[in-house]
């Protein structure tokens, strides 16, 4: 026994001085000696599934628009439509059928060619509840493919797809990542497991995925439109905000997202950083719960958006990375000019002694703990609210409750007995994504949490969604937001900026209005 | 009825020379007199908090914020300019509260469970003893953490979340002594006289896990502080704007390198506390039972 | 000594089962659907309505908890919500990174806590003792947390002396045979990568390790301090050996039997605090996934997370006892 404990001992002895020397060594003997271009992406989450019909998760959609391509994509930095998988595409005259044309010669990371029977194979899959590779968790199909009637093979290198009536959102849901080409052969070999093993065109084609650790891409040289400037891409979860910076300053990473809005001014002064930030397809808003009510009244629903100082929150709560937003659309996307609900507590007070309140009024503020994409402040912003709605004599009581708690209560018929934060990411660029997902009676009980109905709001997003030409459809969305912004459901608080940072050394980045993170054209000095 | 020299058990002595004994041997330890300074500091910041803070715990205005520490505001003001300082001086309130209500909560679940565990004996014991098995099987924090999913979010139920995981603790330390003290002759004596169990037990045995108790108790206020600010730092202990330390923490740890001083002041006031508590608390089990192992 | 490990080992039969109805139960009122999860935020609610048939989470609680326990048994976890990945092969995978944090943790916290706890006791109040004492109470009071990312700013970032997220570095290549990645080193001959992982622990393992560190010196301290008065420690004095003998042959060798229990619950202590420290230290682990898989929601994923470390947790402690019991017979007549 005596000899069991000296050794022990001695183990802990050895272990402890190799900890020690580890301890004192600044410098870094392991420095890569592979002359691969890598480049390390951080990001403070893992992705959940690598499969595009079966996720809806942003840091899966990251990886998959480098593994994977649309018939038609987003041309860069822009939301409009360029060909893709497919060189070119025709609508019928009246609206009602597209036909695709595909590029010849593309094959899959595997080496299955990329033809009709592929595009067929990745469309079915999602549509059709009884194909064999349909999964019940293809959730995305309905909201993207809603309006597909069918889709039909023309030739080996031409599709047609069939829909029920003109739908104007067609082509950017085409372009939406769920509706990615995906290589039959490797769906059909890996069966459920697809997901982390995934295999397109893309410009990356997937190496491997340490789960909450890291997710590595290799270039794919073939790629049809060009090979990609580096060799690897590695996309590392680093959870808390202040240590992915901290890995980025200290050149361990080359670029990262999810910057925390208090540190914006640290990285500016960095002359090693670059900061790379635009309007991002997004709103940030306080909705009503318009089946109570208090909130039914439009007078304490104008108060309320009128005693909300949105410079503020813009100015000090996201330093600058937000626009102050008037309407539930982004301007990017749809150019109106509403005036909107400016600060003006003086109309507030008047609007809430109209309404019988001039005595104040108490109210819960409901709001999830953390930092989203569209509110990077997490629940301080409902304290700023609150702080703001003090002042025109309103006491509002927080109440968080953990975000996916939360996103299950807001579904429900009696949501919330008070405002509610929420927001909102666009997938495609399109208005319809928008003003019909969150303000149509048909989305009751869906996306429109406030539960707004307004039959000629209704009218307006219906007849928009069949309407073809790009005018006229501006037009009615116009008119749309004009109704909803009186009406007042939500408090339109900011549209926040899409940030993403990189070293000085990385270069040919351009951000996506769309948020997605395309790699094909950066190049990563050391 | 009451035989004075059968029934009064070794506990019950609190007379004027062991309290002395006690206090004396108390005083001469400087560490456990550094701790009681902390204690009693914290319950008197906590009781003058609305004299000590200069600012409001709060609100505050917006456009002063994330300033450095300065003579206008002592410890710097957080991201919504409230002052650090009223802040971490009104979150003493929450602390003090949190730790003796958590730490009430578990004592005296625990004490009556262990004392019926050990009194009793038998399928009860095992029973009880199973449970509390159980219980410390699961690491505390995945326990609260998972009481806090069930409970929801608040102070309150951190609060009754970290009581309940401290249960088996106190139900530990009760059960063993109590099965030796009912075999001893003071007790088979009382038994003999016909005092009833619950009369036995409140009056005869327990008084002699008091010292056990009285000291896991202290330290237990510094783990329950721990763990509140464990779960405000996951955001789930106290709801905003309440200024609780460990959420104030993890309200600044998202641009700790920026504004270093956010994060830290709420950081140190935890560690001071806690600090503070464990050391009365070794005091107090050195003066009270130096042989006394915990 | 045999009927002493059948009574061990049938008593923690009622724990274990114990355990699993616990789990189960608090799993199951949780709030919150975690179908709504799967399918994400924007999927219609007849689709919700159709998988929480299919997942048979419409079924009476005992039906679920039975289903649940049978295919336990099997070590059919069953898929995680969130990544449609088999829960017992994602435990799998994120085990090895777990027990290199917890182990190496559990070194550092063990030499140093007995180093601390000896040089304490042999120089009762004197400037050594306090001093070592009050670092010891120090590391039992600080939040973890908060010590992990104050590290990180000193070691990692000011100083740069140090890697503080992830297991190795990028680029740094290390062929995984069990997981373990400085044992892989080892096994592969790879002294780069032995290195990189080496200092990749130090950080994470000194701020997990440090309660316990201060846990086990003051256990040491007062056990030696208890067995120093002993009889035969004293009769060791008087034959004349030297200071040093009877301190390390005699008196630490006793005295650390009752520091091994001590052991046996850090090993159950580290595993929770790993759930925070894994998160600041970006380490790819059991904790990280079983706070992500709470806040998700995803039951299947708790369920085998909580259920496997508090199972590990009462194995340990039972080997821990076996061994006491070996080392101390006395014990198993209690």
């Amino acid at each position: 026994m005596r000899r069991s404990f000296s050794l022990l001992l001695m183990v802990l002895l050895l272990s402890s001085i190799l900890a020690g020397c580890a301890a004192g060594q600044p410098a870094n003997p392991t420095k890569p000696a592979t002359p691969a271009k890598i480049l390390v992406f951080g990001r403070g989450a893992d992705s959940d599934r690598l499969d595009p019909a079966r996720t809806m998760s942003a840091e899966s959609t990251k990886i998959i628009t480098n593994v994977f391509d649309t018939l038609v994509q987003f041309k860069q930095g822009t939301t409009e439509i360029e060909p893709g998988l497919a060189e070119r595409y025709e609508p019928s005259p009246d609206g009602t059928e597209y036909i695709f044309y595909l590029r010849r010669g593309v094959k899959f990371h595997d080496g299955t060619p990329c033809n009709a029977d592929a595009v067929l194979f990745s469309f079915k899959r999602q549509m059709d509840p009884k194909n064999e590779y349909h999964r019940d968790d293809m959730a995305n199909a309905v909201m993207t493919l809603g309006a597909v009637k069918d889709v039909v093979r023309v030739d080996d290198y031409t599709v047609k797809f069939i829909l029920k009536n003109p739908f104007a959102p067609f082509l950017r849901n085409i372009a939406s990542f769920s509706n990615a080409i995906v290589s039959p052969t490797a769906v059909k070999k890996y069966g459920d497991d697809f997901f982390k093993n995934p295999v397109g065109t893309g410009p990356f084609k997937f190496v491997k995925w340490d789960r909450d650790s890291e997710i590595v891409l290799a270039a794919n040289k073939e790629y049809w439109g060009g090979s990609p400037k580096v060799d690897q891409v590695v996309f590392r979860v680093i959870p808390e905000n202040s240590v992915r910076l901290a890995e980025l300053e200290t050149g361990n990473i080359q670029m990262m997202d999810g910057l925390d809005p208090n540190d914006i001014e640290r990285v500016k002064k960095n002359s090693e950083l670059k900061l790379s930030s635009q309007p991002g397809l997004n709103i940030n808003y306080m909705g009503f719960p318009l089946q109570v009510k208090l909130f039914s009244d439009i007078r304490v629903r104008q108060a309320i958006s009128y005693a909300i100082n949105k410079e503020n929150l813009v100015k000090y709560l996201y330093k600058g990375a937000a626009l102050v937003a008037t309407g539930p659309v982004p301007k990017s996307i749809l150019e109106y000019n509403v005036a909107g609900y400016p600060y003006d507590p003086d109309k507030a007070k008047t609007l809430l002694k109209e309404a019988g309140f001039e005595n104040g009024l108490k109210i819960n503020l409901w709001c999830y703990p953390n930092p989203r994409p569209y509110n990077t402040a997490g629940a301080k912003l409902a304290e700023a609210v609150a702080a703001d709605l003090q002042k025109v004599g309103i006491t509002a009581t927080i109440q968080t409750m953990e975000w996916t708690a939360y996103a299950a209560r807001s579904k429900q018929k009696d949501n919330f007995d008070g405002p509610f934060f929420l927001g909102w990411m666009g997938d495609n660029g399109d208005v319809d994504n928008f003003l019909y997902a969150l303000f149509s009676t048909d989305n009751i009980p869906g996306a429109n949490r406030a539960h707004y109905s307004n039959a000629k709001v209704d009218e307006l997003l219906l007849k928009a969604q069949k309407t073809i030409d790009e005018k006229a459809r501006t037009e009615l969305y116009r008119q749309a937001v004009d109704l909803i912004v009186k009406d007042a459901p939500w408090v339109f608080l900011t549209h926040s900026q899409d940030m993403v940072v990189s070293r000085k050394t990385v270069t040919g980045f351009v951000q996506s209005p769309l948020g997605r993170i395309i790699l094909r054209e950066v190049v990563a000095g050391r | 009825m009451d035989h004075p020299y059968l029934t009064r058990s070794p506990g019950e002595q609190t007379d004027n020379a062991t309290g002395t004994m006690f206090w004396l041997r108390l005083r001469r330890n400087r560490a456990a007199m550094v701790g009681l300074t902390i204690t009693a500091s914290l319950i008197l910041v906590a009781v003058f908090a609305p004299q000590i803070a200069p600012y409001s715990p709060t609100v505050g205005s917006i456009s002063e914020q994330l300033q450095g520490p300065s003579r206008v505001h002592f410890l710097g003001t957080d991201d919504l300019g409230r002052d650090i300082f009223s802040r971490i001086v009104y979150g003493s309130r929450i602390t003090l509260q949190v730790g003796i209500l958590a730490v009430g909560i578990g004592l005296s679940i625990g004490v009556i469970l262990g004392a019926l565990a050990g009194f009793f004996g038998g399928k009860l014991d095992s029973f009880i003893m199973r449970i509390m098995d159980v219980m410390l099987s699961f690491p505390s924090i995945l326990l609260a953490i998972a009481m806090m999913a069930m409970l929801g979010p608040g102070l309150v139920n951190a609060m009754i979340a970290i009581g309940v995981i401290a249960i088996p603790n106190y139900a530990r330390l009760v059960r063993g002594p109590i099965l030796a003290v009912k075999e001893t002759e003071y007790v088979e004596a009382a038994k003999a006289l016909g005092n009833p169990p619950g009369r036995i037990l409140f009056r005869h045995v327990l008084p002699n896990v008091f010292s056990p108790v009285i000291v896991q108790a202290t330290l237990g206020v510094g783990s329950a502080i721990l763990e509140a600010a464990a779960l405000g730092f996951l955001g789930l202990g106290a709801q905003r704007p309440q200024p609780e330390w460990g959420l104030m923490l993890a309200d600044g740890r998202a641009f700790l390198i920026a504004y270093p001083y956010v994060c830290t002041f709420p950081g140190l006031a935890i560690m001071l506390v806690v600090l503070g508590f464990n050391l009365f608390g070794d005091g107090l089990r050195d003066a009270l039972d130096p042989r006394l192992k915990l | 000594m045999a009927a002493y490990v059948a009574r061990r080992l049938l008593a923690i039969v009622p724990v274990l089962l114990g355990i699993s109805v616990v789990v189960f139960l608090v799993m199951h009122l949780i709030p919150g659907d975690p179908i709504v999860v799967m399918l994400g935020e924007k999927a219609p609610p007849e689709k919700v309505e159709e998988m929480r048939r299919e997942l048979g989470l419409n079924d009476p609680l005992y039906v679920q908890y039975g289903r649940f326990l049978l295919r336990a048994l099997q070590g059919d976890l069953g898929r995680s919500i969130r990544t449609q990945e088999r829960v017992a092969k994602e435990i799998a995978g994120r085990l090895p990174a777990t027990l290199e944090l917890t182990f190496s943790a559990l070194l550092l916290a063990t030499f140093f806590g007995v180093l601390l706890g000896v040089i304490a006791s042999t120089k009762q109040h004197s400037l050594w003792d306090n001093l070592s004492m009050v670092l010891a109470v120090a590391g039992v009071s600080m939040p973890v947390f908060w010590l992990g990312l104050m590290l990180i700013f000193l070691f990692g970032v000011d100083l740069r002396w140090l890697p503080f997220s992830g297991r190795l570095s990028t680029g740094v290549f290390l062929e995984s045979v069990t997981g373990l990645n400085l044992f892989d080193a080892l096994l592969t001959g790879n002294a780069a990568a032995f290195w990189d992982a080496l200092r990749h622990l130090v950080l994470p393992s000194f701020t997990l390790g440090v309660v316990q560190m201060a846990i086990i010196a003051r256990m040491t301290r007062s056990s030696m301090l208890e067995v120093v008065r002993q009889d035969y420690v004293r009769t060791a004095r008087a034959k004349g050996l030297s200071q040093k003998t009877v301190i390390y042959k005699h008196a630490l060798k006793n005295a650390l039997i009752p520091v091994v229990t001590v052991i046996g619950l850090t090993v159950g202590r580290l595993l929770g605090g790993a759930v925070l420290v894994e998160t600041v230290f970006s380490w790819p682990g059991l904790g990280k996934l079983a706070i992500d898989a709470i806040y998700a929601r995803d039951y299947p994923q708790i369920q085998g997370v909580v259920l496997l470390i508090a199972s590990g947790f009462v194995l340990v402690n039972l080997v821990v006892d076996l061994s006491y019991a070996l080392l101390d017979p006395r014990i198993r007549y209690q």
